[in-house]
């Protein structure tokens, strides 16, 4: 055993090593052919044909020398190298000696592995005409897949119908809790009209003129034209007189009383700084001469504009509003000092009485609930019936009066 | 073939069938075996050496070829039935007669002869071709007892699935080599870590431990080899020229070469000194798994994914033989040098061969595995002691022990994970058995180095 490992490994070492050593050489292995080539002149004793001797060549027989063309190494390859293609192998083919694994498969089982040609309902880029079977075979198991159950459609029914049920019953609700409503409106209405007639009863205002007004209608049909004439054109005058006063009242008002009155008329109630079409400047620039308007300081003067001006979006210089910010309007408490200081003037007299007072402690129990905050309101807890009435005595009064 | 050696044919069989013994002969078969196998045998045996009788080139030519086809050997034509140009002669009732009678009977002792060879095989393997029948039997061999073997320590240290695994000749350390790109050295009494070295960039894929230089020699998936001095832990050689993933590396016994396989399908040898590739021995047509190296022919054995083992002549740097019992990609073999045999492992089963020839010996049992329903079972590793057991790893962490002799397993098992780790990286990527082969050493997919002994029950 041992001398057949020592064959072998010197065997296999002389072999290697010969790879080796070529390897090593930088050497071709096998590219002995080219050891062959050498630089020698071959010579070669040329006999020239008979045909060539009959035209009269002088010479018979010639020595060719044949000498390798020098080349210069430096140039480049005049034919281009490929590497040929790998052609068959040495080897013979190997019988294979297993048994195929993998069995064939049977035409039952190649039909449930066919996969339909997938065919979309939307695209068709080539417009080709697809057969209405390809159509359903490459349909057929989305449609299977996605297959809803009745069920759903009979839950979908029943809640539509017990929605339905719902609604009619909410709306029979309504209609019924509406007429009650109506009727506890008529009824009001009657209580509040008895009240408004026990009130009429009572004499003063208008009311009383105009049952004045239908004791002269029963005068007149009592065919009593003349009176009747005189008597309305006693009132026409009345009323014109009363107009012509009411003017007077008016015109002697400022523009920003005049508009208060009127929305009061409508029955509204303005306050003073928003009083609607009534723009009025507080700011310090109409603090110091009232005189001037307000103008656009650009209209005059371009170069005016360029200090006053900040960016594009500024149209105009300064604020129409710009001192009455609606920080004014939002009720504060003041603080307590400046709010002692109102009273008077320089108020330092009025102060110093103030500290001195606080220093005495007199009004523990009020200094320690000191007005910080807004006023709050109670509610009013007095009887609703009551309240209710006496809305609706005030509701009835200004119906009548318009 | 010709139509005169077609009509030669068939004055050939009836001589031979209608004779009274031939007849006696086919009776006796036709009992035992169907139609089908009785026509193998006639073509098998009997008619083998007509069809041979090719023009003299063609005949050269597949003699320079022959390999394990040729099993039965044809008797060598006289000179005189050949002309000038080697073909035979057509003409002359009298060469013909002769021959016929000298077929007929080489055809019936070759008969005779297979009867009593054969008569302890299985009864469908009589008219089966030679060559994929094994050549043992369960039958006549006796199992001998080993001992059980138990798991008795489990390394952890790898940040990675560990994927190599080489001993040191002394028997005191081994090493791993990882997909965490390390190489680790470990203390084999006592299991400790010694040294971790690093220099691959990829996962080390194979390792190897020389026997009479002081090198360690590591492959890896980033298509690189490098030589490492264990007296300095460095690396002083690389080995470059694979074009892809390196998967497994060999030392020759006796010479100064290496030998490294991987995914570009070629095996590599390596002049250890000179970093020089001596061979690159190119034929198998997918990645190489595994590569193996012995002092005597045949010196290089390798399989490979495309189901093949093949035997290479280190001599003329050419393939050898191609065994294509397997039909599954064949992941690892292990040789058993006294007995002087090999068994490789694919998806499709182990199958024993004796080694100079390469003869198909005995198809070894499998792991119970249910492949319908899991499907194949993917052998990872093999690997052999001198005490005639195998070890077995699988991708599916099932592991066995085979009683080399009579192929059969004597323990089995699934390796448990390790806590933490996931139910599926139980695979066993590789094994090997330590040089006194009473230690056994798996590297897994869940990072753990696990060593196992025999013990007694």
């Amino acid at each position: 055993m041992s001398k057949e490992i020592d064959e072998t490994t010197a065997r296999t070492k002389h072999a290697v090593q010969k790879i080796i050593d070529a390897k090593l050489n930088g050497e071709k292995i096998g590219s002995s052919i080219s050891g062959s080539h050498s630089n020698d002149p071959i010579y070669i004793r040329y006999t020239p044909s008979t045909n060539l001797l009959n035209q009269g060549s002088s010479k018979k027989q010639r020595i060719i020398k044949i000498v390798d063309k020098q080349e210069d190494p430096t140039l480049p390859p005049s034919f281009k190298i490929r590497k040929t293609p790998q052609g068959p192998s040495d080897e013979a083919p190997v019988p294979i000696l297993h048994e195929e694994t993998t069995a064939k498969l049977t035409k039952k089982e190649q039909k449930i592995w066919t996969i339909p040609p997938a065919i979309s309902n939307w695209k068709n880029t080539k417009g080709f005409t697809i057969s209405i079977d390809k159509r359903l075979a490459s349909t057929v198991e989305d449609s299977e897949r996605y297959e809803i159950s009745d069920k759903f459609s009979t839950l979908s029914e029943a809640l539509d119908k017990a929605n339905k049920e719902a609604k009619e019953e909410l709306e029979m609700r309504a209609r019924l809790n509406q007429k009650l409503e109506k009727q506890k409106l008529l009824e009001n209405q009657k209580k509040l009209s008895r009240i408004a007639q026990e009130a009429r009863g009572i004499p003063g205002s208008r009311s009383s003129r105009r049952s004045k007004w239908e004791v002269e209608d029963e005068k007149e049909q009592g065919n009593r034209e003349k009176d009747s004439a005189a008597l309305r054109r006693e009132w026409i005058r009345k009323e014109r007189r009363r107009k012509a006063e009411k003017e007077l009242h008016t015109g002697s008002l400022s523009t920003e009383n005049k508009v208060k009155m009127l929305a009061k008329e409508q029955g509204r109630e303005v306050s003073e700084r928003v009083a609607i079409g009534v723009s009025q400047n507080k700011g310090k620039r109409s603090a110091e001469n009232n005189t001037e308007e307000m103008y656009d300081s650009r209209l005059y003067l371009k170069a005016a504009g360029t200090n006053t001006r900040h960016s594009e979006d500024q149209v105009y210089d300064s604020a129409l509003f710009g001192n009455t910010s609606a920080i004014n309007d939002i009720y504060r408490a003041r603080e307590p000092d400046r709010y002692k200081g109102l009273g008077s003037g320089s108020g330092s007299d009025a102060n110093k009485e103030k500290r001195k007072l606080d220093k005495e402690r007199r009004f523990d129990e009020l200094s320690s609930k000191e007005p910080t905050g807004p006023v709050v309101f109670e509610k009013d807890t007095a009887d609703k019936n009551i309240s209710l009435e006496a809305h609706g005595l005030k509701t009835k009064k200004r119906e009548w009066e318009e | 073939m010709t139509i005169s050696s077609y009509e030669r044919l068939k004055k050939d069989t009836k001589a031979l069938f209608e004779t009274p013994t031939a007849a006696a002969l086919r009776n006796s078969l036709y009992n035992q075996k169907s139609n089908l196998a009785y026509e193998k045998c006639i073509t098998n045996l009997s008619l083998y050496s007509q069809f041979s009788q090719l023009p003299g080139y063609l005949e050269r030519k597949l003699n320079k070829h022959k390999n394990i086809l040729e099993k039965l050997k044809e008797e060598s034509p006289n000179a005189n039935t050949k002309d000038d140009l080697g073909l035979p002669i057509i003409d002359g009732n009298q060469a013909l007669v002769t021959r016929s009678t000298t077929t007929k009977s080489s055809a019936l002792s070759k008969l005779q002869k297979n009867q009593i060879l054969y008569k302890d095989r299985r009864s469908e393997d009589i008219f089966a071709n030679d060559l994929i029948v094994p050549k043992l039997h369960k039958s006549n061999q006796k199992v001998t007892q080993h001992m059980k073997w138990k798991m008795f320590r489990v390394l952890m240290g790898h940040t990675g699935q560990v994927t190599a695994l080489a001993f040191d000749p002394q028997n005191k350390y081994f090493v791993t080599g990882s997909s965490d790109r390390t190489i680790k050295i470990w203390n084999l009494a006592s299991g400790q870590l010694q040294l971790t070295l690093t220099g691959h960039i990829m996962a080390v894929r194979g390792l190897v431990v020389s026997d009479r230089h002081p090198y360690m020699f590591s492959c890896s998936e980033d298509k690189s080899v490098k030589c490492w001095d264990l007296e300095k832990n460095k690396v002083v050689r690389d080995y470059h020229g694979h074009l892809s993933s390196v998967y497994t590396i060999d030392i020759h016994p006796t010479l100064d070469l290496i030998v490294t396989g991987g995914r570009d399908s070629s095996v590599k040898v390596w002049d250890i000194r000179t970093k020089l590739p001596v061979y690159t021995l190119t034929g198998h047509k997918n990645t190489v798994n595994k590569v193996y190296c012995r002092s005597t022919d045949p010196q290089i054995i390798s399989c490979s994914m495309d189901s093949t083992v093949k035997t290479w002549d280190l001599v003329a740097g050419k393939c050898d033989k191609t065994l294509t019992y397997h039909s599954k990609s064949v992941r690892s073999f292990c040789c058993d040098e006294t007995r002087e045999e090999f068994i490789s492992g694919s998806a499709d089963g182990l199958k024993k061969f004796n080694l100079p020839s390469c003869e198909y010996l005995q198809e070894v049992d499998g792991l119970p595995h249910d492949q319908l329903n899991q499907g194949n079972l993917i052998l990872n590793s093999n690997c052999c002691n001198n005490d005639g057991i195998m070890f077995v790893g699988a991708d599916n962490g099932q592991y066995g022990f085979w009683d080399w002799e009579s192929g059969t397993v004597f323990e089995q098992g699934t390796t448990i994970p390790v806590p933490g780790s996931l139910n599926s990286e139980k695979g066993i990527l590789c094994s090997s058995f330590d040089r006194s082969g009473i230690r056994l050493v798996t590297g897994n997919v869940d990072k753990s180095v696990r060593v196992w002994k025999p013990v007694n029950e």
